[in-house]
Parts: C-alpha cells; sequence; structure tokens
C-alpha cells in the first residue's frame, strides 16, 4: 500500500518505520519543510498516489487546519485519511475537509513502540467503511485498537498533557527543580518516566497544542497551559527533537536545566 | 560504638506499621505505640512476619533479623516515648485528634525532640501551630506502598528550624530512602499530582462511552504500574476522596483539584477500594464468582 506521512517528529518517524517494516511504500514529509515550495509539490504529487494518508501535527490548531485541508484537497476519492485527534476532534477536523466521510481519528503518544494501543476514533461524519477500513489499518501495523470517544486529546495523550501541565504548576509552587519532580513522580508514585523528561520526548509545543485543545472544548481553567511552558515554545526550546526543553540534548546524556 | 538511636512511632494502623518496618530495617530502635495493646501486639506480629519473610527470600541477614526484632519496645503509655530523637505520628488523619496527640506528646519529650506528622491530608503548619514549640514539628510523607516506594517527603512548615529539616532528611536518609524537601503546599509534590492523574481520569468518564476499564488498560499500556483506577481502589477510594477534599479545600477551590461526585458516591455505597467485601471501582472477586 502507498502511504503518505505528514507531521512532526517523532510521532512521522515512528509511524513510518512501523509501516515500512510491513512493506507499505512510505512518502514522508515534515510539516516544517513544506514551506519550501519544492517540498510542497512533491507532497501533493505523493497525495494524489496515496491509498491512506496519516496526519500528525498538533502544536496548533491553525497549523493543523492548513495541513489537513491541504493534503485532503489532493488526495484520489478512495484514498482513506487518518488524523491525530490531539490539538482538535475528529469531528472537527472532518468538518475542514472535502470528503468528511474518509477521515478517521487516532492517537498515539511518544515512546509509541511501547504504547502497543492506539486510541481510534471516528468522527461523526465517518462511514462505515473507512472506520472499518482505519481499523484494519491499524490493526495490520501490530497495534491493538481501542475505541475512545471524539473529542480532542482523547484518553492518554489528555492525561499525560494534564499531568505535565500539573508537574510544571508543581515545580513552581514548590520552588523545586526539573530533576527533584521528575524522580519524585519516579520514586514516590512509580511513574514510567519523569513528566517533564516525557515532555521533552512528546514535544512542548503538542503538550501545549493539546491543552490550548482542551481548554477550548470545555473551558475548564485545568488545561490552561503552565506559562514556562508557553515561554519555552517562544524561545524555541520544544524538547528532545530541538535539543533542548526541560533538560539540553546536546551532550551524550541529558542535562536538567 | 555509638549507642543506636531511638525513634518512635504513634498510631500502629497500615501506615504506622509500614513506617515502623522501615525505621527498623534501618538499624534504629523503635518504640511502638498505641492505645490499644491488641493493636500493638498485632503490629509487633506483623512487622516480625515481614521480617521473617525477609529472610526466608534471604533479603534480611538471619543475624540481623534477630537483631533487629529485639530493638521493637512496645507501649500503650504515651510517656515510654520520651528517650526518642524523633516521634512520628501516624494516627487517624483528622486534625483534633492529631492536634491533642501532639499536645500530649510535648508534655512527656524533651523541648529537642522532633515531632514529625504523617498526615496525607492537614498542613503542617495547621497542626504546629498549637503546640509549644511549633519550630520542631516537621511533615514525613512516607509514599505508599512504603516497602515499595522509595520517596519521602519532608513537609517544611514557614517555622520549622533549619536543624530540625537535616535531622529529618538525615534519619530518611538512613533507612535508604529517597529525601524530597518541600514547603507545606496543597498534596506537596506527589498527592498533588496523584490527584491530577486520578481527577483527569474521572473527568475523562463524563465524556459516556469510555469506561473505567478502557482508561485503565491505556495508561497501562504507557507503562504506568497501575490505571487510575485501579490505583484509587489500591490507595483506597475513601482515602483519595479525602486528599482530593482537603487539597481542594486548602487550594481555596482552585479549579484543578475538585473532587468528582462518583467518588463520593462510592464511598457512600462503602465500595471504598480492593479490601471492601463491596469492591470498589471493580467489584472484587468474590462479587464476580
Amino acid at each position: 500500500m502507498r502511504v503518505l506521512i505528514v507531521g512532526e517528529i517523532p510521532f512521522v518517524d515512528t509511524l513510518a518505520g512501523l509501516c515500512r517494516a510491513k512493506n507499505h511504500r512510505v512518502d514522508l514529509f515534515l510539516s516544517e519543510d513544506l514551506a519550501d515550495q519544492d517540498t510542497l509539490d512533491k507532497m501533493v504529487r505523493a497525495a494524489t498516489r496515496c491509498q491512506v494518508a496519516i496526519e500528525s501535527l498538533n502544536e496548533s490548531r491553525d497549523g493543523k487546519l492548513w495541513l489537513v485541508e491541504g493534503v485532503e484537497a489532493n488526495l484520489s476519492d478512495d484514498a482513506l485519511f487518518l488524523v491525530s485527534a490531539l490539538a482538535a476532534s475528529t469531528t472537527e477536523i472532518a468538518s475542514w475537509t472535502e470528503h468528511a466521510n474518509r477521515v478517521v481519528g487516532y492517537g498515539l503518544l511518544p515512546p509509541i513502540t511501547i504504547t502497543e494501543l492506539v486510541e481510534f476514533t471516528p468522527a461523526l461524519q465517518t462511514d462505515f467503511e473507512s472506520a472499518t477500513r482505519a481499523r484494519r489499518f491499524w490493526e495490520e501495523l501490530g497495534f491493538g485498537v481501542v475505541r475512545v470517544p471524539d473529542y480532542a486529546g482523547l484518553v492518554r495523550p489528555r492525561m499525560v498533557c494534564s499531568l505535565i501541565n500539573e508537574a510544571v504548576r508543581t515545580m513552581i509552587a514548590n520552588d523545586l527543580s526539573v530533576e527533584e519532580i521528575d524522580s519524585a513522580m519516579q520514586k514516590g508514585l512509580n511513574h514510567p518516566r519523569g513528566p517533564l523528561s516525557w515532555a521533552d520526548e512528546i514535544g512542548l509545543d503538542v503538550v501545549v497544542g493539546t491543552l490550548d485543545a482542551l481548554l477550548r472544548d470545555w473551558g475548564d481553567a485545568r488545561y490552561r497551559p503552565a506559562p514556562p511552558l508557553r515561554q519555552k515554545i517562544f524561545a524555541g526550546h520544544l524538547g528532545r527533537k530541538s535539543g533542548r526543553g526541560f533538560y539540553s540534548y546536546e551532550g551524550e546524556t541529558p542535562v536538567a536545566l | 560504638m555509638q549507642a543506636a538511636r531511638q525513634i518512635a512511632i504513634v498510631g500502629m494502623g497500615t501506615t504506622g506499621i509500614a513506617i515502623a518496618y522501615a525505621i527498623i530495617l534501618g538499624g534504629d530502635q523503635v518504640i511502638l505505640h498505641d492505645t490499644n495493646a491488641h493493636a500493638l501486639r498485632l503490629a509487633v506480629a506483623q512487622i516480625s512476619r515481614r521480617i521473617d519473610q525477609g529472610v526466608r527470600l534471604r533479603k534480611i541477614d538471619p543475624w540481623l533479623a534477630r537483631r533487629i526484632k529485639r530493638s521493637m519496645t512496645i507501649s500503650t503509655d504515651l510517656a515510654s516515648c520520651a528517650p526518642a530523637e524523633a516521634v512520628i505520628e501516624a494516627i487517624r488523619d483528622q486534625q483534633t485528634p492529631k492536634q491533642k496527640l501532639l499536645q500530649a506528646l510535648e508534655r512527656v519529650v524533651t523541648p529537642d525532640t522532633i515531632l514529625a506528622t504523617s498526615s496525607n491530608t492537614l498542613p503542617v503548619t495547621r497542626l504546629a501551630a498549637e503546640t509549644q514549640f511549633p519550630d520542631r514539628v516537621v511533615g514525613l510523607h512516607f509514599c505508599q506502598p512504603v516497602h515499595a516506594l522509595s520517596l519521602v517527603e519532608i513537609v517544611r512548615s514557614p517555622i520549622t528550624r533549619q536543624s530540625v529539616i537535616d535531622q529529618a532528611a538525615a534519619l530518611v536518609r538512613r533507612i535508604n530512602k529517597t529525601a524530597l524537601i518541600v514547603p507545606d503546599t496543597p498534596g506537596h509534590v506527589v498527592n498533588r499530582l496523584l490527584q491530577a492523574y486520578t481527577g483527569e481520569a474521572l473527568a475523562t468518564l463524563e465524556r459516556g462511552s469510555v469506561d473505567e476499564k478502557t482508561v485503565d488498560r491505556l495508561m497501562e499500556a504507557a507503562g504506568f504500574p497501575m490505571g487510575p483506577f485501579q490505583l484509587m481502589d489500591f490507595l483506597g477510594v475513601d482515602k483519595t476522596f479525602e486528599v482530593a477534599q482537603a487539597m481542594y479545600e486548602d487550594s481555596f477551590h482552585a479549579t484543578p483539584y475538585h473532587p468528582h461526585p462518583r467518588q463520593q458516591r462510592l464511598v457512600e455505597a462503602g465500595r471504598t477500594g480492593r479490601t471492601s467485601p463491596r469492591g470498589g471501582w471493580y467489584l472484587n472477586e468474590e462479587q464476580q464468582t
């Protein structure tokens, strides 16, 4: 199968790896490279050829809207469109498209390889055939498919981003260091990894994109991103992918900042 | 050789026993106190069983086991706590009994004995304020289950003396645990983030068409040792609800800390968790058959 994957690291890299392992022909584009006209043209050509397109861009709703519209407008009529439902619900994303019936939402969170389960959520507009094809696609990639209600952030990304947000607030309120917070969660709650190091892994822009969607949809102040998260994004410290977030990744081992 | 230090633990409930066991393993002598003689005997039996188990699993040297079993003193008289350099109270988590206990302790111990509270919900400052020497009152929050988790939060009130913090930190290090010194804020670090985890899970239930099992399954697949609903059952639905309520009150109703009506309904129904005959979020095994 020809699969088009467009979005941000580390999501798209892992997905591309999984698809290639199943002998799919993958066209991979990073959303940040699409500012270049040649790359954009290539992406459009790849979109016309693919049977499945996967989108994963969650740093903001506006960025997502631009990308989703651009990809979907070029898909062939029988192509399936899988969209990441972190920064907007699938139903909202589908509303931006020409053929909303072929849009199916999913949710994954890095590190993807250990999570095994993919959250799966058809939009209100999705037809039965597309939902079935999407489910089968994820199963064939080796995921357990868990159906969840279609709201931005789904279940796991929402839980983890909330935890990260509260970890940042707790760090400030208690005047603690990045390492103290991360080690407290591992030694005091047996969490698999510190929330701040996890935030770096996901990308602070994705964390804030998800929180912004939750804040917009539910109006609950608990989702207001903690100011240090936005500060780091302004500075371009987006986490591991930019070499710097709560930790610095410039050396061999991450160093807390 | 330096004489072993003595640490008194008051209140032999689950938490008191777990703390006592951790301290005994660290090599300090313990004075165990409870007003109920039966509870005291049960506590000693339980601690001895855990030590024997440690020997069988080759985690504790048999020679050490004999020595540490002898290092326990028990008494129903609070005055027996007098020689301790620190008293850790682990009685029921309510303000009045805890305050009364701290006042009674002050009448038997010297002015520089550390008084530590293991309270999960009450601000240390509030408890300290009612004592004669509030600068020696400190919070010692052991993460549950104590034997499996190494973190101990040392809670510093605005009037706690630095030397008291240092001594508490030294005690935590002696028993091979990790000390995290935190100011007296609602939920400190661990309970606050525990509440973020369970509170967000409770909010997802409101969306309909997702159930506890699905949420737990997704979180466990992400590497969490327990999904949020399993975790509430493990810690006690009533206990986690109390923590949520206390955080909500102490933060002057800050929004992230809303307790949830469904927690309260379960508590009212007596479904308080894994150890309850009625189960908690999940039914227990007997009910399922």
